[in-house]
């Protein structure tokens, strides 16, 4: 069954069309993964789902409910959470005060204990956040989104500017919540990242779907790899 | 585990201790002074009312409203009015007033937050700026220029012989830990990590289910009831007020100028700035001609040389004096780092 | 009522000019250097007071508004070297929302310092430039003083001279850069020593000029200078701020509509219509009227 359904949504700013009548239907329980050059429109999409963007046409429905996107507060309150872009937290304060944030609007803040253990956060939970590694900068992002319960939970570019083990330490994190019930929709430039953890794939490009299937059925799809795969595995490469 | 999110009970318990200490003391010397120096403490409290619940949208919410200094008038002519004109004892008209600016502080709130930053600043600034001008026309309520006379002082109660001038700065402390108290309270709540979260990062507040707009309105109603209770007091105590006193240079940056000179977002600056900025000149009114000159090269002295505060430069001394010689880190600094 | 509108247009005028002659120097100011400077109008209130000793003491009145803008000009120096730059270089004052806080708090100390060394040297008590003129124009719709007519012909002036320095100079690009991307124009070698001290240089004597020409019409008195730095920044919010075209925009409507008010209303309601109009364009257009994009800060 599907938790979030895309119809046609379409978004222009000014005469920029980011978004061309996307459509697609994510699964319930399944980590699904977008992908696609840049400029294709993957950020403008979860800011349209979360409801930081108002799309010009089309709508979406979550679980059994029609009538979204909904403003951000509504969405987050239906479960729809997100991360920004190689994720965020609130720099100037310490790891405390940012779990206390996410505490106030989270319908379960006794799970934040269990968060602070698997984000590796308890050590730090006094550092100010702009003093910490890269990599728990990031976990303490993920764990700031996941303290709200998420029933579906958008992640943008978790992986960027990581090391190869920390990207691995993040995929196992997102495993885990993920294997407690959550769904995922992942946007992410690391390739290899993506087709790892992803059950389901899409490929955006200049704002429409040109393929949604499975992560092995899209590395074999030769305009995929056209537009996409390809260079960025030369790029990869290098 | 600690729990994380063990806001600390504990350390609720150990700020209202403190400050209960704090006020215990104050009040016992305060009753060895004389008649000038229990004024000069009387006003010095006042000030420190205004600068802590004032820390509470400025240091905490991140929010720098100018219109403070009419607020702080409205809740003194609301008093004036009510116990010189109506005959309400002090007593009343004291909540009446702070709920009153609370309700007018909403208003203005829900005005100037549709702008940001120095906009916010320049709005605020306009509207404390009208409000003191409507001090001055309305003068068939207010007096006018030439002020509002006679207001009643507030009733002594039989069992505290003190001398009027005593009591008042009694009230005046008793006040100040009120307003610290709730203060504390306040940053403490749900309410005030959301605060927090809208001056660090509006988009990811709302992001994280944060209700900004709530969370901002609370604090600028918060700080806008106590500058009323201040208000109110000063009027009773004073039994006379003057648009002069609620001006926006005169009051409106003071309260700046003493939140930032003692110490943003810790509730207990401010009251250090409102001891060394409004009570030590008065106290040391050698030279008057100069007092004012010494208060502005002191204001350009702090400023400079304890950027962050006094309060920053006290937790450091205390922490070297404990041993712990760790700086605390420099949030840009780390903020510069941070970005790949 | 309606034929007294060509007077009421005229005084307005005049009376604009010499708000945007005020605004021009703070938003410049604030512009390229991002300094709320408080202070201001004491560069206003310096101008008159420098002004009025030295014609006092027999000096031609051009001659000494001449010599007070160059005086002032050097304390507009001064108060950045001692008031603003310590507060840019300190450690612990990088962070943006703290440092903007910080230059407000220390641009108020310096405006409480130079008021009261004003009140030490000339005491309190009010006094007055002997006008430079007085001839009177007299028009079928309107009459205009020389001197109201002086102060709208040297903010024309000032525009021009100032549109030259920022457009068809090295310096003036050097500035501009600035005020587009601080971090950049560093990069590129430009010297924001000289910036500083153009820029600063520039706004003080704006203020200066303006404060020398009002005194020969108003009284003048150390706190003079508090009024008009509150009204320039309004003027720099309704123009938008860091506009020049906004801030003389914004000081003639802010002239006008006062000038309206207090005829055809009543006076004590002056001020109050400079803020109702700041108020009403803030929440109609919050990034001002000619505003660029939103400055969130």
């Amino acid at each position: 069954m599907s938790l979030l359904r895309i119809n046609g949504v379409e978004a222009r700013f000014g005469g920029v069309v980011a978004l061309a009548g996307v459509t697609l239907d994510i699964p319930e329980g399944v980590i699904f993964g977008l992908i696609g050059p840049n400029g294709a429109g993957k950020t403008t999409l979860i800011n349209v789902v979360s409801g930081l963007v108002k799309p010009t046409a089309g709508s979406i429905t979550f679980g059994a409910e029609a009538g979204g996107p909904w403003p951000i507060a509504s969405a987050v309150s239906r479960g729809i959470v997100r991360t920004f872009q190689q994720t965020r937290a609130f720099l100037g304060l310490t790891v405390r005060e940012n779990l206390r944030i996410a505490a106030v609007s989270s319908p379960d803040p006794a799970c934040i204990e269990e968060l602070v253990d698997a984000c590796g956060l308890a050590p730090v939970l006094d550092r100010v956040a702009g003093d910490l590694p890269y990599a728990t900068l990031r976990h303490l992002g993920i764990a700031l989104a996941l303290a709200l319960k998420p029933r579906l939970l958008l992640l943008d570019e978790p992986a960027v500017g990581l090391a190869e083990e920390e990207v691995e330490r993040l995929g196992a994190l997102v495993r885990r919540w993920h294997a407690g019930g959550i769904t995922v929709l992942l946007v992410e430039h690391n390739v290899r990242f993506l087709m790892e953890m992803s059950d389901r794939v899409a490929v955006l490009d200049r704002g429409a779907v040109l393929f949604v299937g499975t992560p092995a059925e899209c590395q074999d799809r030769q305009e995929v790899i056209d537009v996409y795969l390809g260079r960025r595995q030369a790029d990869a490469a290098d | 585990m600690m729990d994380p999110l063990a806001s600390s009970r504990h350390g609720f318990i150990r700020t209202v201790a403190a400050a209960s200490a704090m006020l215990v003391a104050a009040c016992a010397v305060s009753l060895q002074l004389n008649d000038y120096y229990l004024y000069v403490v009387t006003i010095g409290a006042i000030f420190a009312v205004l600068a802590v619940s004032f820390d509470v949208l400025l240091g905490y919410t991140g929010y720098l409203s100018l219109a403070h200094g009419a607020l702080y008038g409205l809740g003194a002519y609301i008093c004036a009015v009510l116990t010189a004109r109506h005959g309400l004892p002090f007593w009343a008209a004291l909540p009446v007033a702070g709920l009153a600016t609370g309700a007018a502080g909403a208003l203005v709130a829900l005005l100037s937050f549709r702008t940001r930053g120095l906009y916010f600043a320049v709005l605020t600034l306009g509207i404390g700026l009208v409000g003191h001008q409507l001090f001055l026309v309305f003068d068939q309520v207010t007096g006018g220029v030439g002020g509002f006379v006679g207001i009643p002082g507030p009733e002594q109660p039989a069992w505290l012989p003190v001398s009027p001038v005593a009591y008042a700065a009694l009230l005046a402390l008793a006040l100040l830990w009120v307003t610290f108290v709730a203060a504390s309270l306040f940053v403490r709540s749900k309410l005030g990590a959301a605060c927090l979260a809208v001056r660090e990062d509006i988009t990811l507040a709302r992001a994280l289910g944060i209700r900004v707009a709530a969370a901002r309105l609370s604090a600028f109603a918060f700080s806008a009831t106590f500058a009323g209770l201040a208000g109110a007091l000063f009027a009773a105590i004073s039994s006379f007020i003057a648009p002069e006193s609620f001006t926006v240079l005169g009051t409106g940056f003071q309260l700046v100028a003493l939140v930032v000179v003692g110490g943003m977002g810790t509730l207990w600056g401010p009251v250090v700035g409102a001891i060394l900025l409004t009570a030590l000149p008065e106290a040391l009114r050698v030279a008057s001609t100069y007092s004012l000159l010494a208060y502005g090269v002191l204001l350009l002295v702090c400023v400079i040389f304890a950027p962050k505060g006094i309060a920053s430069l006290i937790s450091a001394a205390v922490r070297r004096f404990r041993g712990k010689s760790k700086p605390a880190p420099d949030p840009a600094r780390l903020r510069r780092e941070a970005t790949p | 009522m309606l034929e007294l509108l060509p007077q009421q247009l005229a005084n307005g005028l005049a009376l604009g000019s010499t708000y945007a002659l005020v605004a021009m120097g703070l938003t410049l100011i604030f512009g390229v250097l991002l300094i709320p400077n408080f202070a201001h109008g004491e560069f206003y209130m310096l101008g008159a007071f420098i002004t009025y000793a030295l014609v006092a003491s027999g000096l031609n009145f051009w001659l000494a508004m001449a010599a007070a803008v160059v005086l002032v000009t050097g304390i507009g120096w001064i108060v950045d070297r001692v008031v603003f730059q310590p507060i840019g270089s300190a450690p612990g004052h990088s962070a943006a929302q703290g440092s903007g806080l910080s230059m407000m708090i220390s641009a108020l100390a310096g405006s409480i310092i130079l008021q009261q060394v004003a009140t030490i040297i000339w005491g309190t008590e009010a006094r007055t430039i002997p006008a430079p003129m007085t001839g009177v124009i007299q028009t079928p719709y309107f009459t205009i003083t020389a001197l109201q007519l002086t102060v709208i012909g040297t903010l024309t002036a000032a525009w021009i001279a100032v549109w030259l320095v920022l457009h068809r100079s090295r310096l003036g690009l050097a500035i501009r850069a600035t005020s587009q991307n601080r971090d950049a124009a560093l990069l590129m070698g430009i010297s924001m020593t000289q910036v500083r001290l153009a820029t600063f240089g520039i706004g003080a004597a704006l203020g200066a000029v303006a404060g020398a020409l009002l005194g020969a019409t108003f009284p003048i008195y150390p706190s003079m200078g508090v009024t008009p730095v509150l009204k320039a920044f309004v003027v720099l919010v309704i123009g938008g701020i860091g506009s020049l075209p906004g801030a003389i925009a914004g000081g003639l409507v802010l002239g006008m509509v006062e000038v309206m008010v207090a005829g055809y209303g009543a006076s004590q309601f002056q001020d109050i219509g400079t803020f109702v109009i700041l108020v009403a364009v803030l929440l109609i257009r919050p990034q001002g009227l000619f505003g660029r994009a939103q400055v969130e800060r």
